[in-house]
């Protein structure tokens, strides 16, 4: 067990953790200030499909508006779905892992029958159609993206909530009349907050993947940029089978989707190897 | 004796192992029952897995009985809720076996004791519970200044006065000590039972003192209760059941202390295997299949507890009061 400082000091000494970390703030930098950034593409440009370089960084789209801008604002909304959809997983997922994992008996198989029955839903097809029935606002779909990505974080918190409610000081606890809701929601979830967090990184990497296939499909917000509305904006104008293939249209969204889901992705793994001391060398 | 402070009484819990219809029952604690009177020290010892445990968490209401009653100054407690029950809680508190894993490794152990006092209301001000706690750290013979610190960074003897301290935060009246010491090193362990010794005197506590090592039990203890797989095998007053030894399985208990002596050491019982399954108990004697001085009887008829002397407890059908000759070797 060792405390904060000594988990930020092997942190800092996690290449790969380091590496995600960097990444996730460049996005969340790009996302906080994109008006300051690029302006808001929007209208019509005077210049259509110019390839990058000359004075615009990734090109211009067919309706002449700057690639760069477009994506910089696709952060914002990305980063905008995730943080609202790990809202949803969390204010779902991590009381009934808790309360799941604590309470054995009747409530904790009821609970986790339901986290199991949710696991096995097929997500994708779900989503597109509650997308499509409840219309296409972007918070919407970021509801909608949490709504399905509370399972996992809620069986990974019950499983580590089965393994800490075990433990002698919880028994301590309750010996000393210390109420069940402070004992699950103090004494447990700042035990579990490893495993939490690095799932919480994970649905922050998967949530943007569903947007952006939701938005590829046509579900997402019209209105909004998002990296996923860009593709599927290329995509309508067949700028992906065109010759000559104007390539920065569909190139850089797809790399920031990349970046993205791997930064993550990164970061998780960075902070689940420095808590669990097994997997450190 | 001083007045009845606690009173067990036919304490059993089986925990149910069977599944699909099954019907499959550890027998943890059968039928136990003993008074435990004001300001005296009652050591319980027994091997792994003899109930001891069970029984203490059965005293506290941790688990559920399965039939028997616990009476506290008077009252019954067993299976009752609400105010009374957290006015009980905070006079019957436990010290736990692991002091590596009865603290929490996330919260500073100043708040760890305090935490308890806030939640039953005991000091309302911030402040007084601050002092409250230093002063409960100086108790225990560790600094305020500790007050901040994570669990991780004190050695296994602190941690325990730090679980101590922690026991003490609601002024119990009793305190049931479970394996305290086990975990100890032994230099440690001395140190420890000091501090329960003048803990006892200055706060007038009653304990309840579980261990497995008898030596350390006598060493704190007025009187020894023994148990063999969940039953009550002997119980007499320290010296009596040290000097007046009169089951087979306490003489095997007290042989096997180890004595500094260079010359004439004295015979070992080495008593035959493990302690049986308590799924489905001997029928006769529980200590029937280990005893070195099992006659055809043990093995069919049940021996009940007996007073042979006064405040002299025996589960032996060969007991008798004065003579203990019987079981030399």
């Amino acid at each position: 067990m060792q405390n904060n400082r000594t988990f930020f000091q092997s942190f800092i000494r996690n290449p790969m953790g380091m590496i995600g970390f960097f990444g996730v703030l460049l996005i969340v930098l790009l996302g906080i200030f994109a008006p300051t950034i690029a302006a808001y593409p929007k209208g019509y440009g005077t210049e259509i499909l110019v390839a990058p370089g000359s004075g615009m960084l990734f090109g211009t789209d067919n309706l002449g508006l700057n690639v760069f801008a477009e994506v910089v604002w696709g952060a914002r909304s990305s980063l905008y779905v995730s943080a609202i959809a790990v809202l949803v997983a969390a204010v779902i997922g991590l009381p009934a892992g808790l309360i799941s994992g604590y309470k054995k008996g009747k409530i904790g198989s009821v609970i986790d029958g339901l986290i199991d029955i949710f696991l096995t839903l097929p997500v994708l097809p779900l989503m597109i159609v509650i997308a499509a029935i409840v219309g296409s606002s972007i918070i919407n779909v970021a509801v909608v993206i949490g709504l399905f990505s509370w399972p996992s974080l809620a069986k990974v918190t019950r499983n580590a909530t089965l393994r800490i409610s075990e433990m002698q000081y919880i028994e301590a606890a309750k010996c000393l009349g210390i109420p069940s809701y402070r004992i699950i929601f103090k004494h447990i979830l700042i035990n579990v907050a490893g495993p939490v967090l690095v799932n919480l990184t994970l649905i922050m990497a998967t949530a943007v993947l569903s947007e952006s296939g939701l938005s590829f499909l046509g579900l997402g917000d019209p209105t909004t940029w998002s990296w996923g509305a860009i593709l599927k904006k290329a995509w309508d104008a067949s700028a992906v089978i065109d010759t000559p293939n104007p390539w920065w249209w569909w190139l850089w969204p797809s790399v920031f989707i990349m970046f993205y889901v791997i930064s993550f992705n990164l970061l998780g793994t960075g902070i689940n190897e420095i808590l669990n001391p097994k997997s450190r060398e | 004796m001083s007045e009845i402070i606690l009173d067990i009484q036919n304490l059993t819990k089986y925990f149910d192992i069977g599944s699909f219809g099954t019907k499959k029952y550890v027998h943890a604690v059968e039928d136990v029952s003993f008074e435990l009177h004001k300001s005296e020290t009652l050591g319980i010892v027994g091997e792994s897995g003899s109930g001891k445990s069970t029984l203490a968490r059965l005293i506290l209401g941790l688990i559920p009985v399965t039939s028997g009653k616990v009476y506290y100054e008077g009252d019954e407690i067993t299976g009752v809720k609400g105010k009374y029950a957290s006015k009980v809680r905070s006079d019957i508190q436990m010290v736990f076996q692991d002091p590596y894993a009865s603290l929490n490794p996330r919260i500073k152990i100043g708040e760890s004791i305090a935490e308890p006092i806030i939640v039953n209301k005991l000091i309302k001000n911030k402040k007084d519970v601050r002092l409250r706690v230093e002063e409960l750290l100086n108790l225990v013979g560790l600094q305020p200044e500790m007050y901040d610190r994570y669990p991780h960074e004190f050695s296994g003897g602190q941690r325990q006065r730090i679980g101590i301290a922690r026991a003490l935060s609601l002024n119990p009246k009793v305190l049931i000590c479970d394996e305290a010491v086990s975990a100890l090193d032994v230099s440690v362990q001395a140190q420890v039972l000091n501090l329960f010794n003048r803990l006892k005197d200055e706060l007038n506590l009653t304990y309840i003192f579980i261990g497995h090592d008898l030596s350390v039990v006598k060493y704190v203890s007025n009187r020894i209760l023994v148990m063999y797989l969940g039953e009550i095998m002997e119980i007499a007053n320290t010296e009596d059941i040290f000097i007046n030894t009169q089951h087979p399985y306490t003489k095997a208990l007290i042989s096997a202390i180890p004595e500094v002596k260079s010359k004439g050491i004295k015979e070992r019982i080495i008593l035959k295997g493990d302690i049986p399954s308590p799924v489905n108990p001997p029928e006769g004697c529980r200590f029937y299949s280990r005893c070195f001085k099992a006659q055809d009887k043990c093995g069919k008829t049940h021996p009940e507890l007996r007073e042979i002397d006064t405040d002299h407890f025996v589960r032996c059908h060969f007991s008798e009061k004065g003579g203990n000759k019987w079981l030399d070797i």
